[in-house]
């Protein structure tokens, strides 16, 4: 039960990280790309890659969140 | 905490000194108004304005209207390039106090949230703030969407996430 609870916490933290940093990267690709450090098209290609990075670290968050809150949940057991 | 209070007391100085200004030389620049730059615009718009309606009375008269406008702008040209060139100077001015007002007005929010911080709890500070961040973003024009909303709360949701991560549910709360 601890474990399922904590599973649904780090979802819900990965998918809260994953929209703010996917919200970020589209301001920072099209900003980029507004400069002229690139062109439209490679602003799309930033913004892919850049989401593709975004998938990976909310996989992180989660994990540590994840862990985070089994750690504390064994901790208090041991108490 | 001397320091702070320092800077918390120079730049509320500095702001009220730069908002003032900023008032100041607004003024002054709207005083250099269309009435000062346009001096010929009526008389060169309204060229065929109450001519008659017979051709080549009209014809006279537009030309005699036209010749009236010419001179208009050589008599007022000069002038009313200085006024424009004062105008610039002032908006200019008023553009640079701007800067420099909301530059200190960040600096005695920042030396605000410190003194806060030190003097009662870093913790509870940063809480407050988060809050009153989240009203300011859910009421501002600025956010017109859920992504806009998620900019905008980015640095108070990482903080919060970061603190959790790092010291748990329970003592993300706590101070030290």
């Amino acid at each position: 039960m601890k474990e399922f609870i904590a599973f649904i916490a780090a979802i819900i933290a990965a998918l809260i990280f994953t929209a703010i940093f996917g919200a970020i990267i589209a301001v920072i690709s099209t900003v980029i790309a507004s400069w002229g450090l690139a062109t439209y098209s490679v602003g799309g290609v930033l913004h892919t890659s850049g989401n593709i990075i975004n998938i990976f670290l909310s996989f992180y968050v989660g994990y540590k969140v994840y862990k985070r809150i089994t750690r504390v949940k064994v901790n208090q057991a041991e108490e | 905490m001397k320091k702070i209070k320092t800077l918390l007391i120079s730049f509320s100085i500095i702001l009220a000194l730069s908002i003032g200004g900023a008032f100041y030389f607004n003024s002054l620049g709207e005083k250099l108004g269309p009435q000062v730059l346009d001096d010929c615009f009526w008389i060169c718009n309204g060229l065929g304005d109450g001519c008659p309606s017979d051709e080549l009375e009209y014809k006279a008269c537009y030309e005699k209207n036209e010749e009236i406008c010419v001179l208009c702008k050589v008599d007022k040209g000069q002038k009313a390039l200085l006024a424009e060139a004062k105008q610039e100077k002032y908006y200019n001015y008023m553009y640079s106090l701007i800067w420099v007002s909301f530059t200190s007005g960040v600096i005695i929010l920042i030396s605000f949230i410190s003194y806060l911080s030190i003097k009662y709890s870093f913790i509870r500070t940063i809480g407050a703030v988060s809050v009153l961040w989240t009203i300011a973003a859910l009421t501002s024009n600025l956010v017109y969407s859920i992504s806009t909303f998620f900019i905008f709360i980015a640095p108070v949701l990482f903080f919060w996430l970061f603190r959790f991560i790092r010291f748990g549910p329970i003592r993300m709360f706590k101070d030290g």
